[in-house]
C-alpha cells in the first residue's frame, strides 16, 4: 500500500522494483562492445525501418484493392441495407418512443453497451486522476508563475462572454431534445463539456470552480453513472421494448440525460486534470 | 480505375489513412506522434464504418416528417456504433496522454528509444 | 456532390498524413484539429448529424486542447530544466 502511495506521489516510478530485480548482467561492457552494440542497433533500426514501410506499401495495396471490391458506396441494393434496418426504423418509434433513431437505438436496443461505454469515460477519468496526482504540486506553482506574468487574454474574454452562453444553450438543447432532432447523450454532453473548457481557459478556472466544485463534480459524475444503471434495470425489469410509448419516451430522456452528464463531467475533468491536477 | 476509385471514394481513403497513421506508429520515436497517429487509424475506421451506412437520397434517421418508412432513412446502425466509439477514442487518447506525462517526468524524454536506453541504463 | 466529397477526403488524406509529419507542436495540434474538423463536415454530408455534432466538439475541441495540454507542460518542464 505505502509503494502505491509512493508511486501516486511520483515518488517511485516502479512500485513493484523491491519484489523484481534485474538479473545481474554477466559481462562487463567495454569501449567496444558498446560500439558493437550501436552498430547492431543502428542496423537494426535500418531494417526496421524498410520492413515497416513495406508492410505499409503492402497494406495499402491490399485495402485498396477490398475497398476497389466492396459493393458500390451509397447505392439501395447494398447488403448493409437489410432487415435489420428496416426492423430498427420501423419500430423504433413505436418501441422507443424517440423519433430519432440512433438516440432510440443506443439507449435501448444497446442499452448494455451504452453502459459499457460510460463506465469507460468513468473509469478513464479516475485512470488520469491517478496518474496526475503527483504533478499536482508542480502544477499549481505553474499557474501561480503565469497568472502573474501574463493576465488574462481581452480578446477571447470578450469574445467568450458571447460565445459560451450560446453554446451552453446549444448544449442543454441538443442534449434535452436528443431523442427528437439530431443530438442526444454524448453529443450534448460533449458540447457542455467544451463549453465549460472555453469557460475556463477564458476566464480562469477559479471562476469554474465557484459552482462546479469537486464534491459536485464528483456527485455528477457517480450520480449520472447510478441514474443510468438504475433507470435502465427499471426500464428492462418493465419490458423493454415491449413498455407503452409515453413511458418510454419519459425513460429514454432520462437515461439520455444521465448519459450527458457523465460525458460532460469526463470532458471538463480531463481538462481540469492535465491542467491543475485536481478540479 | 479512377471511376471506380471515385465510387469508392470513402473506403479508398480510410484504407490509405489506416495504413499511413499505421506507418506513423510503427517509425515515430515519440510517444506523442504515435497517440496523433492512433487517433487518425481511430478516424479512418470510424469513416469507413459510417460510408457503409449512407444511402443515396436519403435523410438521417429522424422520423419527423416522413414516418417510420424504411426506405426514406440511411442506415442508423453505424452512426449509434461510431458515436460511441468517438467518445471511447477521446477517453484512451486522454489515458494514454497522461502516461506520457508520467513517463517524462520520470526519465526527461517522450521518445521512446531514449525511455528504453534509460531503462537499461538504470538496470530497470 | 461528388466534387466536394472528393475535395474534402483529399484534405482529409493531407491533413492526416501530415499531421504526425510536423516539426513544431503547435502547427502539429492546429492540423490535427484540421483534420478532425474536416471530417465533422464530412459526417454531415453522410447523413449523421450526430456523428458531425459530436465529432466538432470532442475530436477537434477536447483533443486538440488535451495534446496542446501535454505538448505545454512538457515544454515547461523542459524549462525548468534547463535552468537548474
Amino acid at each position: 500500500m505505502s509503494s502505491l502511495r509512493k508511486w501516486l506521489d511520483g515518488e517511485d516510478a516502479y512500485p513493484l522494483r523491491a519484489e523484481w530485480t534485474a538479473p545481474p548482467s554477466k559481462k562487463k561492457r567495454t569501449r567496444k562492445t558498446r560500439a558493437d552494440d550501436r552498430r547492431q542497433l543502428e542496423g537494426f533500426l535500418r531494417v526496421y525501418a524498410v520492413c515497416a514501410v513495406v508492410l505499409c506499401i503492402g497494406l495499402i495495396l491490399c485495402l485498396v484493392l477490398g475497398a476497389l471490391r466492396l459493393p458500390a458506396f451509397a447505392s439501395p441494393g447494398n447488403p448493409t441495407d437489410n432487415e435489420v434496418v428496416r426492423r430498427y426504423v420501423g419500430s423504433a418509434e413505436a418501441e422507443t418512443g424517440a423519433e430519432n433513431v440512433v438516440a432510440g437505438m443506443i439507449l435501448n436496443y444497446r442499452g448494455f453497451d451504452t453502459f459499457g461505454e460510460s463506465c469507460v469515460l468513468f473509469v478513464a477519468l479516475c485512470c488520469v486522476e491517478l496518474l496526475l496526482w503527483a504533478t499536482k504540486p508542480a502544477l499549481r506553482e505553474e499557474a501561480a508563475a503565469s497568472r502573474k506574468e501574463a493576465p488574462r487574454d481581452a480578446i477571447l474574454a470578450r469574445v467568450c462572454t458571447l460565445a459560451v452562453p450560446c453554446v451552453l444553450v446549444y448544449g442543454l438543447c441538443i442534449l434535452f431534445n436528443g431523442h427528437l432532432s439530431p443530438g442526444g447523450g454524448f453529443s450534448g454532453g460533449a458540447v457542455l463539456g467544451a463549453a465549460l473548457i472555453l469557460f475556463a481557459v477564458a476566464f480562469g478556472g477559479e471562476r469554474v470552480r465557484r459552482f462546479f466544485t469537486q464534491r459536485v463534480f464528483d456527485a455528477v459524475r457517480i450520480s449520472g453513472l447510478l441514474l443510468y444503471a438504475v433507470l435502465f434495470g427499471v426500464y428492462v425489469y418493465l419490458g423493454a421494448n415491449g413498455i407503452e410509448s409515453g413511458l418510454a419516451r419519459v425513460l429514454v430522456q432520462i437515461i439520455d440525460v444521465a448519459v450527458g452528464l457523465v460525458v460532460m463531467s469526463t470532458m471538463y475533468g480531463f481538462y481540469a486534470f492535465y491542467t491543475k491536477g485536481e478540479l | 480505375m479512377l471511376s471506380l476509385l471515385v465510387e469508392n471514394r470513402y473506403a479508398v481513403t480510410a484504407s490509405v489513412l489506416f495504413a499511413v497513421g499505421f506507418l506513423h506508429v510503427l517509425l515515430h520515436p515519440d510517444l506523442i506522434k504515435k497517440v496523433l497517429a492512433f487517433n487518425i487509424m481511430d478516424s479512418s475506421v470510424f469513416l469507413l464504418l459510417a460510408s457503409r451506412g449512407m444511402i443515396a437520397a436519403r435523410t438521417a434517421a429522424i422520423l419527423t416528417d416522413g414516418g417510420a418508412d424504411p426506405s426514406r432513412y440511411v442506415n442508423p446502425i453505424p452512426a449509434g456504433l461510431v458515436l460511441t466509439g468517438i467518445v471511447v477514442s477521446v477517453s484512451v487518447s486522454a489515458f494514454s496522454l497522461a502516461l506520457i506525462q508520467r513517463l517524462y517526468g520520470a526519465y526527461g524524454t517522450t521518445d521512446m528509444r531514449k525511455i528504453l536506453e534509460e531503462m537499461k541504463k538504470r538496470g530497470e | 456532390m461528388t466534387a466536394v466529397e472528393c475535395i474534402l477526403l483529399l484534405l482529409l488524406l493531407v491533413t492526416g498524413v501530415t499531421a504526425p509529419l510536423q516539426k513544431h507542436p503547435l502547427i502539429m495540434v492546429i492540423t490535427f484539429t484540421l483534420f478532425g474538423l474536416v471530417l465533422s463536415v464530412l459526417w454531415m454530408l453522410l447523413q449523421a448529424p450526430d456523428l458531425a455534432i459530436t465529432e466538432a466538439a470532442v475530436g477537434t475541441g477536447v483533443t486538440g486542447v488535451l495534446f496542446y495540454l501535454t505538448l505545454r507542460r512538457i515544454r515547461r518542464m523542459q524549462g525548468t530544466e534547463d535552468d537548474e
